[in-house]
């Protein structure tokens, strides 16, 4: 895509989101005009694949990583030790078998990315990275898996717990994960900082969506902390 | 010995997410694979050698682990739900941000490992060590520990490291 192309895309995509974000939040026009920037700038040049989700050096998780193409992996250089050499960066385990990426060193993106829902008092999202304000956003990055998958193959998933269990739990504990790295070097100064990002691509039934979604806030909601929840690909 | 798990490995296509289920996997190692984000659903893994394998992101449902050694294992952010681990030694494996919901861990041994913000709901600890292991920020809820001959109950994180300390 051409330079003029990208430019007209970035603003037009930049008007929807500030006006979105601003219809959906109250939060101040410059946080709102910060977030907007940090969404679009994630849309154009990030995408939405989990594999793209940056994850911070310092939050010892892994928010993006992707389906690999399973081979043996000879380089395997024992990044079991602490985490420390893992998913710096790009959040892409060494392990894994990276896509093509553009040369500008940000992936582009494989599909388009579906819609996206900001509960009330989200405070946006970018691969925790940093604005040109120098505020930085935490992102984690949660996919739900359908045991559906599980049942094609012939596996009795009877004794599963449910989607909405599952869902709830992710709810609850993204509370605690909130609070854990406050404070930490390079981490989030305040709660207000970190984002759960909720991906309902795997779930295939879609109508089952809006439970779960449900779940997950109500989990939140038991947790004691409702702010800071994005859903992603929730359209039925 | 036929290793049935990495024969399932080798032929998965490309972009194929492991989807495993209601199998045994007997007397096995599985050496240098990455299997990120996969699903297993009540398998049972019995002495089974897992060494420099990348789980990151998978999901566990039902299933166990018994006599099986971890060494160089990354299961970061894994997801594990109802999953009993006996007799399995966990060395110099990455743990952090795994969620543990259900489930025992009996005889079981971490050496060296980093189970940094990893996350224990509803769990038993029985006769389970962590040696040198990093257990920073660790969430625990609904936890119970057999320690001389009786359950002590954790709720609280400070208390659960001090338990699995002793």
């Amino acid at each position: 895509m051409s330079k003029r192309k990208n430019t007209l895309l970035f603003t037009i995509l930049f008007i929807c989101v500030f006006i979105y974000v601003g219809n959906n939040s109250d939060l101040r026009v410059t946080r709102r005009f910060f977030i907007s920037l940090k969404i679009v700038w994630i849309l154009m040049f990030v995408g939405l694949d989990p594999a793209n989700a940056k994850d911070n050096p310092i939050i010892p998780g892994a928010h993006g990583f992707k389906p690999p193409i399973s081979r043996p992996n000879p380089k395997f250089n024992n990044p079991a030790l602490g985490g420390a050499r893992q998913n710096i960066g790009k959040g892409v385990s060494p392990a894994a078998n990276k896509p093509p990426r553009a040369p500008s060193g940000f992936r582009v993106p494989h599909k388009p990315v579906g819609k996206q829902g900001l509960h009330r008092g989200a405070t946006g999202f970018g691969g925790s990275g940093s604005s040109s304000s120098g505020e930085t956003i935490f992102i984690d990055h949660k996919g739900m898996i359908d045991f559906g998958s599980l049942s094609d193959k012939g596996i009795d998933i009877s004794g599963f717990p449910s989607h909405e269990s599952v869902a709830f739990n992710m709810g609850k504990d993204s509370v605690d994960q909130k609070g854990k790295f406050i404070d930490m070097d390079q981490g989030p100064t305040s709660i207000e900082e970190v984002v759960h990002l909720y991906n309902f691509e795997n779930i295939r039934n879609r109508t089952e969506i809006p439970i779960l979604m449900q779940a997950v806030l109500n989990g939140a909601e038991q947790a004691g902390y409702m702010d800071g929840i994005i859903f992603l690909n929730y359209e039925q | 010995m036929e290793n049935k798990f990495e024969i399932i490995i080798e032929n998965l296509e490309e972009e194929e997410t492991l989807t495993l289920g209601d199998q045994t996997f007997l007397n096995e190692m599985i050496f240098d694979e990455s299997i990120q984000c996969s699903i297993f659903g009540t398998i049972t893994f019995f002495e089974v050698d897992f060494k420099r394998v990348d789980f990151t992101g998978s999901t566990f449902m039902n299933c166990e682990f018994k006599n099986c050694r971890f060494k160089e294992v990354i299961l970061r952010k894994c997801q594990f739900w109802n999953p009993t681990f006996e007799n399995c030694q966990i060395e110099r494996s990455n743990l952090t941000r795994a969620n543990f919901h259900k489930g025992t861990f009996r005889n079981c041994v971490f050496i060296k490992s980093n189970l940094t913000a990893s996350n224990f709901s509803e769990f038993e600890f029985i006769k389970t060590k962590f040696n040198n292991s990093d257990l920073d920020l660790i969430g625990a809820r609904s936890i119970k520990v057999w320690k001389l001959k009786e359950w002590v109950e954790i709720e609280d994180f400070s208390s659960f490291q001090k338990h699995l300390d002793e």
